[in-house]
């Protein structure tokens, strides 16, 4: 019986598809927790601001905006909005 | 401020009581201090003692670089938001920096975010914006060419979209806002607090990362403040009356975002300059989904070409197919002329040498860019086409050019009589 994915995999799942949406990327790239953004082609400070964007209305959440640039991995990212989503559920 | 020549800064002191080695300014970041390198070049071109190098961060280290970042006397470098730049670790802590704020307009540029290269050949016909650019402009440019929808129609499509770019243009410039008052945090100075009460009022951007020429002096200023060099008033004032420094595109900006965000100066009849010609963003719009840009890309390799001197004949031949479409701003006249000089049709070069110049006298860009040539760069080619040919029917412009390139900087031009009896010998 195949296993359930685990909210941390959607959330990795929701992140790699929004990322290959603002970055024009042909397939949503192989992200884990340690993944920085200087690893994935496109992801640059321009960029950045629109995968949050796409992240919140994703997720009908709302990104501290103080926070924006204080994720130095995907981890942290994903711990972010896993806290938000539980929030808002 | 600086501009005073009786300025005692430290870095003045240091530089006088030092004379025994060269003040070394190492900079590295993007375009924009790009713009900064050359300005102090020209700033400070009167002293041999001072020695600027500049290296935009994306690129690989050339030989010499990393000991002239080691050995730098100041590091003039961009403080970004995401990845850190390199130079910062190379050039030692000990060293004097000046940490210069990158400027980026995501917020109205960056929901639509139509880019374009001259150097990236695909993008002569649609996809030639960049992937992250506009999807929906894109989409509609894939349905054009599906058939059985006028390009009018889609263009019209396109004009009233509200989708989520719309909607979410607000945030995104929420969000650009806070990652620039956070990197003129990090910065010695902070230029953006000047900039965004006046972003929606005036035009202080042309595209996403490429600020008004008045946008870069303000940041010259910052780093001439910190620097503490003297400079002549005077240059800096040429320097600010001068062309626009950054790449002659303008991001067009949608009249839904223009009007969610309040952009007071992105009106439907604002012109957005494409290269050598300007288009409203409905014009932009219906050029980009019928893949018209083909032409203009077609004319910019050519005038490429004919600037790095390749291949005349050919080159000739692109201008001849392009050039009935352009207006007679002169540009594109001036450039093919030079092209037929090069082949040694000197009545031809001539006759577009002439057209390049009444065509500048009455239709100047609006946006002068200092990739355009100027009145009397034209003239100074007439004479010396009108001259060579008749009198140097030979002349070889590839060889005198490689010629005057070897020559110091102050005898440029003046070898060019003994060039000519060489040729008459």
């Amino acid at each position: 019986m195949p296993r359930a994915i685990t909210r941390e995999e959607a959330l990795l799942e929701t992140i790699a598809r929004v990322i290959a949406d603002e970055t024009g990327a042909a397939r949503p790239p192989r992200i884990r927790r340690g993944t920085r953004a200087g690893q994935i082609p496109g992801w640059d400070s321009l960029t950045h601001c629109r995968i949050l964007a796409g992240l919140e209305d994703s997720l009908r959440i709302r990104i501290d905006i103080d926070r924006t640039y204080e994720f130095g991995d995907v981890g942290e990212l994903v711990d972010y909005l896993s806290e938000l989503a539980s929030f808002r559920d | 401020m600086s501009g005073n020549w009786l300025t005692t800064s430290r870095n003045w002191r240091a530089f006088v009581t030092d004379r025994a080695r060269h003040y070394r300014i190492f900079i590295s970041g993007n375009c924009q201090l790009q713009f900064v390198s050359d300005s102090l070049k020209y700033l400070f071109r009167g002293y041999c003692d001072i020695e600027i190098l500049f290296r935009a961060h994306y690129q690989n280290a050339r030989p010499g670089d990393l000991e002239a970042a080691r050995a730098c006397d100041v590091h003039i470098v961009q403080i970004t938001n995401l990845e850190p730049d390199r130079w910062q670790d190379i050039v030692p802590a000990r060293t004097s920096r000046i940490r210069v704020p990158l400027l980026q307009l995501a917020g109205i540029f960056h929901s639509f975010a139509p880019r374009a290269h001259p150097a990236h050949a695909r993008r002569g016909a649609p996809p030639f914006y960049l992937a992250r650019g506009n999807r929906v402009l894109h989409a509609l440019a894939a349905r054009y060419a599906e058939g059985g929808v006028d390009s009018d129609e889609l263009t019209a499509e396109y004009l009233d979209y509200s989708g989520k770019e719309i909607t979410a243009a607000p945030r995104l410039m929420e969000m650009t806002n806070q990652s620039m008052r956070r990197v003129g945090l990090h910065s010695d100075f902070d230029l953006w607090r000047e900039i965004e009460p006046r972003l929606c009022e005036e035009r202080l951007f042309w595209s996403v990362k490429h600020p008004t020429l008045k946008t870069e002096i303000k940041l010259l200023l910052g780093v001439l403040d910190k620097l503490e060099l003297p400079y002549a008033a005077e240059d800096l004032a040429a320097l600010a009356q001068g062309r626009e420094y950054h790449e002659p595109f303008h991001g067009p900006v949608h009249p839904r975002v223009a009007a969610a965000l309040g952009v007071a100066w992105a009106r439907p009849d604002t012109k957005y300059r494409y290269f050598q010609n300007y288009y409203t963003v409905a014009e932009h719009a219906e050029r980009y989904i019928r893949g018209d840009f083909a032409d203009e890309f077609a004319l910019n390799v050519a005038i490429n070409d004919a600037r790095s001197n390749r291949d005349a004949a050919r080159t000739a031949r692109a201008f001849k197919g392009t050039l009935p479409r352009f207006p007679a701003h002169g540009q594109v006249h001036f450039w093919y002329g030079r092209v037929l000089q090069r082949l040694e049709k000197w009545d031809q070069a001539i006759r577009l040498y002439e057209q390049a110049l009444a065509g500048m006298k009455r239709h100047p860009h609006d946006v002068a860019h200092r990739a355009d040539v100027t009145i009397a760069g034209v003239e100074t080619c007439l004479k010396r086409c009108r001259r060579d040919g008749s009198d140097f029917p030979n002349f070889d412009l590839p060889r005198w050019l490689a010629l005057d390139r070897s020559m110091p900087p102050d005898r440029r031009g003046a070898h060019e009589i003994e060039y000519g009896k060489a040729e008459r010998l």
